[in-house]
């Protein structure tokens, strides 16, 4: 079963337009893999919250000589059929 | 005397602390030929955290939930300050084995940084009134452009 993806407006939504299109182009490839099967290609957080949720991090990508990591937080809707991503961080360098 | 969990940790905030140095003037030269070592103590020491988190839920959140963010927020501000160490090291060539978990575990530890905001968006999301598919940003992206 594929899952729906829903992001948050004020948040994730925000983050993810704001990603270079080319990354945001791979980023929505990943968040599609990730609807596929979330259980096996995420990991649980661990922060001092009951609901929490998962982490996914998203294959590094080079793109025009700078890499990119990305790491998406993301829940589980009550009924299972929809993920629900709360947060979007990125972080890029240079490479060689 | 017998060391406590808190006291084990913060020692080993403490002595991350200091192999980190004090940012990009000194950790170049300093600090290049250690940096793989850096990097895995950087990520034994936020293991360490994760592991109080959980004991911490699944006791029934009985330590100060709070505290335990702070412990997340310090680590994340070392761990930027030992990034400019390892770019530095990447600079000269080199290729460490560890460097995209350290990068990855730096993007978990930044959302202890914005956890306020990040319980509002889970909020909204569970509420059912914020949120839109990724489908439906996409298509109003493609209309902007």
């Amino acid at each position: 079963m594929r899952y729906v993806v829903r992001l948050d407006d004020e948040e994730a939504a925000v983050s993810y337009a704001q990603l270079p299109p080319p990354l945001r182009e791979h980023v929505s490839g990943e968040l599609r893999r990730l609807a596929e099967s979330p259980s096996t290609v995420s990991r649980r957080a661990h922060f001092p919250h009951p609901q929490e949720g998962q982490l996914f991090d998203v294959e590094p990508v080079v793109l025009l000589g700078v890499k990119h990591w990305v790491t998406i937080m993301f829940m589980y809707s009550r009924d299972e059929r929809t993920l629900l991503i709360k947060w979007i961080v990125h972080r890029s360098g240079r490479v060689l | 005397m017998v060391t406590t969990a808190p006291q084990l940790l913060d020692a080993q905030l403490d002595l991350l602390d200091q192999r980190a140095g004090d940012g990009p003037g000194r950790q170049a030269a300093i600090y290049a030929a250690d940096v793989e070592d850096l990097i895995a103590l950087a990520l034994e020491t936020l293991e360490r955290i994760r592991r109080r988190c959980d004991a911490h839920n699944q006791n029934g959140g009985k330590e100060d939930g709070q505290a335990l963010l702070n412990y997340w927020r310090r680590w994340h501000e070392i761990a930027v300050r030992a990034l400019a160490g390892v770019e530095a090291a990447e600079s000269q060539g080199r290729r460490l084995e560890q460097a995209d978990a350290f990068r990855f575990a730096i993007n978990e530890a930044s959302i202890a940084v914005d956890w306020e905001r990040v319980l509002a968006a889970q909020q909204r999301l569970e509420s059912g009134g914020g949120g839109r598919t990724l489908e439906e940003i996409e298509n109003a992206l493609r209309r902007q452009a």
